[in-house]
């Protein structure tokens, strides 16, 4: 006899902490909170292969966008400020790195913070600008929304707006050669303000009107430029991060990477009801949409089950692999917890799936109930 | 199209402001020529604080443009 399926959705689901899970609307899925307000983190620590894993928040949404005129750049395995590697734009004419479609969170946001940690062999840029990070917009016409830039020694940062272009430099600025130091720049329409940090210290504000003009073409011709500079550079990014928030105050510039995801182990937990004492739930059927995380230890399971809805987890999280290969559990209720297991690093998401339920044996005839005359 | 264009001095703590208005444009190298390279600035500016000068020249050629006045912000 075949078994029936019962779906396991989360609209029901207890998240503990609520604070570190989200629910998706439709319930069809649990994931890890990031930091709220970032939108894209790159550690810049290089590994072989085809892929870019130092894209760590904006990974979702750049996956499987082409990241295209990387030939000038290259990780550095030797001078880096974390990690395993930074960026190096090596000095010859050329472009750096473009992200062809960055997250639709930085794309019209009227406030954004942009930092990293930089090192510039020389300082002196021949009057010139040399782009460190920079949106472009193609349409109507080639131009940059916004771009933060080095000129001799001096940090500038450029808005387009609506009422013109708004250019805010440093004079003056003591930056070494050589020396890691840690750039920040923020704006926000609302307040009108712009802002530059060298090393957490405020080294520059001006105001602006109007809005920073953005595009969003679905060509996809409105990247993100990393180190994408017309100007020879030998410069070297460290932990690029953007936040759709305006961070105005001076602060400790960070001294580890920044880790977007909680590496405690917040928990999903859910109860199935078969709808009849001792149904048997089978659990070689449980399955997922999407079973990534599970495959890589990311989520882990802890089941229990009941005829009086009372669940209690004990013993070790479970893989999936681990828990498909238990016996069939007989119970009304089976409970199941979500382990979501990150190393501060990792989205992790838990799809809906379905489990198998033995249909009950035999359905009881129903009696009708005798009716004695009675005279 | 014009730019404003904020100069936060370190040493004095002052912000000076020069508005580039209208925005020159190299005759020997016209912007359209910096389309391949747009992330470079198509114009350099140079503050002179002695005369209170904002010097513009072309970022391609170097040929001077325009000269604009810069004044103290908040004054």
């Amino acid at each position: 006899m075949p078994s029936l399926e019962k779906l396991i959705k989360y609209d029901q689901a207890i998240l503990e902490p609520a604070a570190e899970l989200s629910l998706s609307d439709d319930g069809g899925s649990v994931k890890l909170k990031g930091l709220e307000d970032l939108v894209f983190l790159c550690h810049f620590n290089g590994t072989s292969g085809p892929s870019h894993p130092f894209f760590a928040l904006a990974k979702e949404e750049t996956e499987g966008t082409d990241l295209c005129g990387a030939a000038c750049v290259a990780f550095d395995y030797a001078v880096h400020k974390f990690g395993t590697s930074s960026l190096l734009q090596v000095a010859e004419w050329g472009p750096g790195t473009v992200i062809c479609k960055p997250p639709k969170s930085l794309v019209f946001a009227p406030e954004l913070t942009v930092d990293f940690w930089a090192r510039f062999e020389d300082l002196q840029t021949g009057a010139a600008e040399r782009s460190l990070i920079d949106r472009y917009r193609i349409l109507p016409s080639p131009t940059a929304s916004w771009m933060l830039f080095i000129i001799d020694g001096e940090i500038g940062l450029r808005l387009n707006t609506t009422n013109g272009q708004c250019t805010l430099q440093t004079s003056g600025l003591e930056m070494e050669p050589s020396t890691w130091h840690h750039i920040r720049a923020a704006w926000t329409e609302n307040g009108h303000a712009m802002k530059i940090f060298l090393n957490g210290s405020l080294v520059a504000q001006g105001d602006f009107s109007g809005t920073v003009k953005d595009s969003d073409d679905p060509a996809g011709q409105n990247p993100l430029e990393i180190m994408f500079s017309a100007v020879p550079q030998n410069a070297w990014m460290d932990e690029l991060r953007i936040f759709n928030s305006f961070k105005g105050d001076e602060f400790t510039p960070p001294d580890s990477p920044t880790q977007p995801f909680s590496s405690r182990i917040p928990r999903a937990k859910l109860s199935l009801d078969a709808g009849y004492n001792n149904a048997t739930w089978i659990l070689s059927e449980l399955n997922f949409q999407n079973e990534t995380d599970f495959q890589n230890d990311g989520i882990k399971i802890r089941l229990h089950g009941d005829n009086d809805n009372s669940p209690e987890f004990d013993g070790d999280p479970l893989s999936l692999d681990q828990a498909r290969a238990l016996d069939p559990l007989v119970a009304r209720w089976l409970h199941l917890e979500f382990n979501f297991v990150s190393d501060g690093d990792t989205l992790r998401t838990l799809t809906s799936g379905k489990i198998g339920l033995k249909p009950e044996a035999s359905i009881w005839t129903r009696r009708e109930p005798e009716i004695s005359r009675r005279f | 199209m014009k730019e404003l264009f904020i100069i936060a001095e370190q040493k004095n703590g002052k912000n000076f402001k020069s508005l580039i208005e209208p925005r020159p444009v190299c005759p020997d190298c016209p912007e359209a020529a910096f389309q391949g390279v747009p992330m470079s600035g198509p114009l350099k500016k140079i503050f002179i604080e002695a005369s209170m000068t904002l010097q513009v020249s072309c970022g391609k050629c170097g040929k001077k443009l325009a000269e604009f006045p810069v004044t103290v912000a908040g004054e």
